[in-house]
C-alpha cells in the first residue's frame, strides 16, 4: 500500500513542458538545400568552386505549445519571408547545409507549474544555412582562328 | 535536488540541442518550393510510392535518473546518416527506370520540437527533427 502511494505520488508529481512545429517556406522565391549540394539553372549540380558563400542565414522563432508539447498553439513556422529578405539583402541566390536548432525555452524548466497541464511550453528555434552566390562555369579559352587559306590564283 | 540542477545545468551548457546538423552528402536535398538556382516555385508532387517516401527522424535525448538510489545519465547522440541512407534507396528503387539527373530529393517542411521531463524519479530533456517528402521524379 505505502509503496503504491508513493507510486502515485510519483506520477502526480510528474512535469513536462515543450513544443513543436514544423519550419516551412512556401512562398520562398530562392532554391534552400539541407545538404551540400545545389543545382543550378540548368538543373546541374553545382561544384564547389561555382558557389560564393556570402553569408549566413540566420532565423531565431519562438514555438508554443500545451499539454506537454502534444497541443502545437505554433502549428508551423513560414520562415518564407526572412529567406527572401535576408538573400535578397546579400544579393545571394541560394541557401546550402540549412539546418536547425530547438531548445526548450525558460517556462520548460519551471518545475512545479509544468506539472500543471495547461502550463505553457516553448522552444527556441534557430534556423540557419549558408547564403551563397552562383558563378557560372569559366567559358572555354578562345580558340585560335584557323589559318587564311591560301587563295587560288586565276 | 543538487542532481536536478546538475542535470538542468549539464543540458544547457552541453550544447546539446543542435539536431539538424547539415546532411553529409554533395546531393542537393531542397526544401521549399523553389528546386534550382533562377528556378520558379513549382508545388512538391505526390509521392505515391512508399519507398520513395522521407520519414526520417533524429531524436536526441538526455536523461538522468535517481529513483533507483543509484544515479545514472543516458544520452543518445545526434545523427543524420539515417536520413542519408534514405535517400541513398530511394535513388536505388528509382535506378534503371530513369536517369538518376532527374531525380529531385525534396522536403516541403522539417518539422521540430524539444521537451524537458522532471518527475518520476528522471530528469529528461528530449529534441528532435523530422523529415517530411521524398524522392521527387518528374
Amino acid at each position: 500500500m505505502r509503496a503504491m502511494v508513493i507510486c502515485a505520488a510519483a506520477l502526480l508529481a510528474t512535469g513536462c513542458a515543450g513544443a513543436r512545429s514544423g519550419i516551412e517556406m512556401p512562398t520562398s522565391k530562392y532554391p534552400v538545400s539541407l545538404s551540400n549540394g545545389m543545382y543550378g539553372p540548368n538543373r546541374e549540380m553545382l561544384r564547389p568552386d561555382q558557389m560564393e558563400k556570402v553569408g549566413e542565414l540566420a532565423i531565431d522563432r519562438t514555438a508554443w505549445g500545451l499539454l506537454y508539447s502534444l497541443v502545437p498553439l505554433t502549428p508551423t513556422l513560414d520562415v518564407s519571408d526572412e529567406i527572401n529578405e535576408q538573400l535578397a539583402a546579400a544579393h545571394a541566390d541560394g541557401v546550402i547545409r540549412f539546418r536547425t536548432n530547438v531548445k526548450p525555452c525558460g517556462l520548460d524548466y519551471a518545475f512545479v507549474l509544468t506539472f500543471i497541464p495547461f502550463w505553457p511550453g516553448c522552444a527556441n528555434v534557430e534556423v540557419r544555412g549558408d547564403m551563397i552566390r552562383f558563378h557560372a562555369a569559366a567559358p572555354p579559352p578562345p580558340q585560335e582562328p584557323p589559318p587564311p587559306q591560301p587563295q587560288a590564283q586565276r | 535536488m543538487k542532481l536536478v540542477l546538475a542535470g538542468a545545468a549539464v543540458a544547457a551548457l552541453a550544447g546539446c540541442a543542435e539536431v539538424g546538423t547539415p546532411l553529409a552528402t554533395n546531393v542537393p536535398v531542397m526544401v521549399g518550393p523553389v528546386t534550382r538556382i533562377g528556378g520558379r516555385p513549382a508545388p512538391q508532387k505526390e509521392i505515391a510510392n512508399e519507398k520513395l517516401r522521407y520519414d526520417s527522424d533524429d531524436e536526441n535525448s538526455l536523461w538522468i535518473c535517481w529513483a533507483s538510489g543509484y544515479p545514472s545519465a543516458s544520452r543518445t547522440a545526434p545523427s543524420v546518416l539515417p536520413f542519408v541512407g534514405q535517400i541513398g534507396s530511394a535513388n536505388a528503387e528509382l535506378a534503371g527506370s530513369m536517369p538518376l539527373r532527374n531525380v529531385t530529393a525534396r522536403l516541403d517542411r522539417v518539422s521540430v520540437g524539444s521537451y524537458v521531463w522532471f518527475g518520476g524519479g528522471c530528469y529528461g530533456h528530449a529534441w528532435w527533427w523530422t523529415a517530411h517528402g521524398g524522392a521527387e521524379t518528374p
